[in-house]
C-alpha cells in the first residue's frame, strides 16, 4: 500500500508531464474504442451461430426491402405448399417466426426538429422475447400492456422504448402522446399519418436495444387499413428461427424455391453480403490502423517512462542501497505506466461511452443493418485493460534499464 | 582484539575501459573492530569510494574476499546481497538523496517497507530514530522544505532506523556549511558512543577525520597508513602520524 502511495507520488512529481501521457492515451482510447464499437458489432452481427439461427425474409428485388405480409403467413400457415415443406425439418417450428414493419414518427408538429424523430418496429409483441437477443427476460405484464395500454384505453397503443431513446426524446412511461408520421401517409389526402402511442415500459438498458422503440403491429395494421395507406399489408422484413444452421440454410431454400419475390437468408449472412462493398476498408482498418494506433498508444507511454527513469537514475540506485531489489524496481516503474495507462484508458472509454452514447446519441455511421453504433458497456472495462496491457509493453524496458541500474557506477558519476 | 566486524582480505579492483585496465584497489588489507569509528581518507581516486562500496556490498572485488560479520559478502549473488543490506548496511551519502516526493518520515519509513514488520512497529522505529536525529518536529516536512544539515539529519535516521550492522558514509559534510557540518559530525560521534554503532567515514574534511578513532589513508589503491587520527589532524596533510603504527582496532 505505501508503495503503491510511492509511485502515485511519482507521478504528481511532473503532473504536466503525468496529464499529458494521460490525455494522449485518453485520446487513442477513445478513437481505438469508436474503431472497436463498429468493427465488434458488425462482427458479432455477422458471425453464423450455431443454435437457435435467425433467418431474415426480405424482397428480392427492391431496396429497402418492402413486401406483402402474406408471405410470411404462408410460409408458417399449415396447409400451404411451402409450410408442408418446412414442417418436415427438424429444426423448424412455425411459432418461431415474427415480422417488421418499420415506420418513422416524429414528436414535433411542425415536424423539422430531428431530434424528435424516433423509428419504431412495428411487430407481434408476444414474440418479442423469443426472437430476438437480449429481449428473452422482458416482463409479460410489459408485452400484454402493449395490447392493452393501462392509461390511454386505446387497445393495441403501447410501445416499448429503448432508455437513451426516451431520454433523448424527453419522455417517460406512462406519457401518452400523438406521433406524426415521417415515412406513412394517408391514401387519399396524403396527409401524414397520426397515431396516438403509449409508453408503456422500457427495453432493457446497456443492450442494443437502447434506442429502440417496438410497437404492437396490430394497431399499426389498423390505422394504415383505415387510412387506405398503400403500406397496408405491406412489411419490410420478415423473421424466422430455426433451431441449427443446416436447417436454416435448408429452409431458405425451400422458401426461394416456392415464392421466388424472397430472399430468404441466415442473418449474419444477408449482413455479410452488405457489408461486402465495405470489406477492405473494414480489414484496413483492423488490420493497419487499430495495430498503428496501439503502436502510438505504446511509443508514446514508453517516452514518458523513459524520460522519468532518465530523471531518477540516481533515486532508483537509492532505492537498491537501500534494500529494494530489482524486481520491486521494476514493479514501482511499471506502475507508474500502468497507473498512467489504467487511468487514461478509463477516462477514454468511459468518456467515449457517455458521450456517444448518452450526449451524442450513437455513432451515425449508416452501413447496411446498421444505422447506428454504440459504444457496448464493456467498452468501460477493457479501455482500462488495453491502458494497463499498453503500459505494461511502454514501459517494460524503461523499468529494466531502472532495475538494471549499476548502484556503484551511478554514484561514480554522481561523485 | 574483538574478532573483527569487517574483514577486508587481499582485495583487487579493477575496472576496464576499453582495452585498458584501471587499478583502483590493490592487495588491500582492513579490519574493523565491532564499535569502531573508522575513518578513511586519501586523495581523488585513491579508491576510498570503491572500498566503500565493496564493505556496504554496492559492488564486488575482482580478487579477494570481504567478510561483515562471519558472511562472506564478495561471494553473494546480487540478490543476496540487495537482501543483506537492507538489515546490516545504512548508507549516508554526501548528497543525502532523500526521495523529493516522500515527507521526512516517508523517507525514513522507506527501508521498514521491504521487512516484515507491523505498522505500529514500523512507525515506533521511525519516530524514534527521528528523534535520535532531532528532527521529531518536522516528520512531515518534504526535503525541499528542510535545510542542507537537516536533510543530511533524514539521511541519517534512515540509515538508522534498521538498526544496521554497519554505517558506512561516504563524504557526509561535503555538501554541508562548516556549522552544518560539525552538527552532522556531533550527531555521528553520539550514534558511536551511545548507540556503539560501527561506523566507517570516508571523508577529505580535517574536522570529519577528527571524530574517528582511526584513520586509514589510501593512496593509488592501497593502504598507506593506519593510526590514530590526531596527528593526521594536527599536520593539516589529513595523513595520520608517520610514528609507523600501522595497526590495530583502538580501545573500545
Amino acid at each position: 500500500m505505501k508503495l503503491l502511495l510511492l509511485v502515485f507520488k511519482n507521478l504528481l512529481r511532473n503532473k504536466l508531464r503525468s496529464a499529458l501521457t494521460v490525455l494522449a492515451v485518453i485520446v487513442l482510447v477513445a478513437i481505438f474504442s469508436l474503431i472497436a464499437t463498429v468493427l465488434l458489432t458488425m462482427e458479432r452481427a455477422m458471425r453464423e451461430r450455431a443454435r437457435d439461427v435467425p433467418v431474415v425474409l426480405s424482397e428480392r428485388y427492391r431496396f429497402p426491402s418492402r413486401f406483402d405480409r402474406r408471405f410470411v403467413e404462408d410460409i408458417v400457415s399449415p396447409g400451404t405448399a411451402v409450410h408442408t415443406q418446412l414442417r418436415y425439418l427438424p429444426g423448424f417450428n412455425r411459432e418461431h417466426h415474427t415480422i417488421w414493419h418499420f415506420i418513422g414518427f416524429t414528436t414535433d408538429p411542425e415536424r423539422k426538429d430531428k431530434n424528435k424523430q424516433f423509428f419504431v418496429i412495428a411487430t407481434y409483441p408476444e414474440k418479442i422475447p423469443a426472437m430476438f437477443d437480449e429481449l428473452d427476460q422482458l416482463d409479460p405484464v410489459l408485452l400484454e400492456k402493449m395490447k392493452r395500454p393501462p392509461k390511454s384505453g386505446l387497445d393495441n397503443s403501447g410501445i416499448l422504448m429503448g432508455p437513451d431513446r426516451m431520454e433523448r426524446l424527453g419522455l417517460r412511461v406512462g406519457d401518452v402522446f400523438k406521433a406524426i408520421s415521417i415515412s406513412h401517409f394517408e391514401g387519399v389526402t396524403r396527409q401524414p399519418i397520426e397515431m396516438q402511442l403509449e409508453i408503456v415500459g422500457t427495453l432493457p438498458a446497456g443492450s442494443r436495444w437502447v434506442q429502440h422503440t417496438f410497437m404492437d403491429y396490430a394497431y399499426l395494421d389498423r390505422v394504415l387499413k383505415e387510412k387506405k395507406s398503400e403500406m397496408d399489408g405491406k412489411i419490410m422484413l420478415g423473421w424466422l428461427k430455426f433451431d441449427d444452421s443446416d436447417s436454416a440454410g435448408k429452409g431458405s431454400a425451400v422458401i426461394e424455391t416456392h415464392i421466388s419475390d424472397i430472399k430468404s437468408e441466415i442473418a449474419s449472412t444477408a449482413i455479410s453480403r452488405f457489408l461486402e462493398p465495405y470489406k477492405n476498408l473494414f480489414n484496413g482498418v483492423k488490420y493497419l490502423l487499430v495495430p498503428a494506433i496501439w503502436l502510438v498508444m505504446t511509443l508514446i507511454v514508453a517516452n514518458a517512462i523513459s524520460i522519468t527513469v532518465r530523471e531518477r537514475t540516481t533515486e532508483m540506485a537509492v532505492l537498491k542501497v537501500l534494500g529494494f531489489r530489482p524486481p520491486q524496481i521494476l514493479a514501482l516503474v511499471l506502475g507508474e505506466a500502468v497507473l498512467l495507462g489504467t487511468l487514461g484508458g478509463l477516462f477514454g472509454a468511459g468518456g467515449t461511452y457517455f458521450l456517444v452514447n448518452h450526449v451524442i446519441g450513437g455513432i451515425n455511421f449508416p452501413i447496411g443493418f446498421f444505422p447506428i453504433f454504440f459504444v457496448p458497456a464493456h467498452a468501460l472495462w477493457w479501455g482500462p485493460a488495453l491502458g494497463a496491457l499498453t503500459s505494461v509493453l511502454g514501459g517494460i524496458i524503461p523499468a529494466w534499464s531502472a532495475r538494471s541500474v549499476r548502484v556503484s557506477e551511478v554514484f561514480a558519476r554522481v561523485a | 582484539m574483538a574478532e573483527p566486524i569487517v574483514r577486508v582480505v587481499g582485495v583487487h579492483k579493477f575496472f576496464t575501459r576499453g582495452s585498458e585496465q584501471i587499478d583502483v584497489l590493490n592487495d588491500l588489507n582492513l579490519e574493523v573492530a565491532p564499535g569502531e569509528f573508522l575513518g578513511l581518507m586519501g586523495p581523488s581516486g585513491s579508491g576510498k569510494t570503491t572500498l566503500l562500496n565493496l564493505i556496504a556490498g554496492l559492488d564486488k572485488p575482482s580478487q579477494g574476499e570481504v567478510w561483515v560479520g562471519n558472511q562472506l559478502i564478495s561471494a553473494m549473488s546480487e540478490s543476496q546481497l540487495t537482501r543483506w543490506r537492507t538489515r546490516n548496511i545504512g548508507f549516508i551519502f554526501q548528497f543525502y538523496h532523500l526521495l523529493p516526493v516522500l515527507t521526512a518520515y516517508e523517507n525514513v519509513e522507506l527501508p521498514l517497507l521491504l521487512l516484515p514488520m507491523s505498522a505500529a512497529e514500523r512507525r515506533r522505529q521511525v519516530t524514534t530514530a527521528l528523534e535520535l536525529v532531532g528532527l521529531e518536529d518536522r516528520m512531515k516536512h518534504r526535503p525541499g522544505q528542510l535545510s542542507g544539515g537537516q536533510q543530511q539529519r533524514v539521511g541519517i535516521a534512515r540509515a538508522i532506523v534498521t538498526d544496521p550492522t554497519l554505517i558506512v558514509a561516504d563524504e557526509p559534510t561535503g555538501d554541508l556549511d562548516a556549522r552544518s557540518a560539525e552538527e552532522i559530525l556531533d550527531l555521528l560521534s553520539e550514534l558511536h558512543q551511545t548507540l556503539h554503532k560501527t561506523i566507517i567515514l570516508v571523508t577529505h574534511d580535517p574536522r570529519a577525520a577528527r571524530r574517528a578513532q582511526r584513520l586509514v589513508h589510501l593512496e593509488k589503491g592501497q593502504l598507506v597508513e593506519d593510526g590514530r587520527p590526531a596527528a593526521a589532524v594536527a599536520d593539516g596533510s589529513g595523513r595520520p602520524g608517520t610514528s609507523g603504527a600501522i595497526t590495530e582496532v583502538p580501545p573500545r
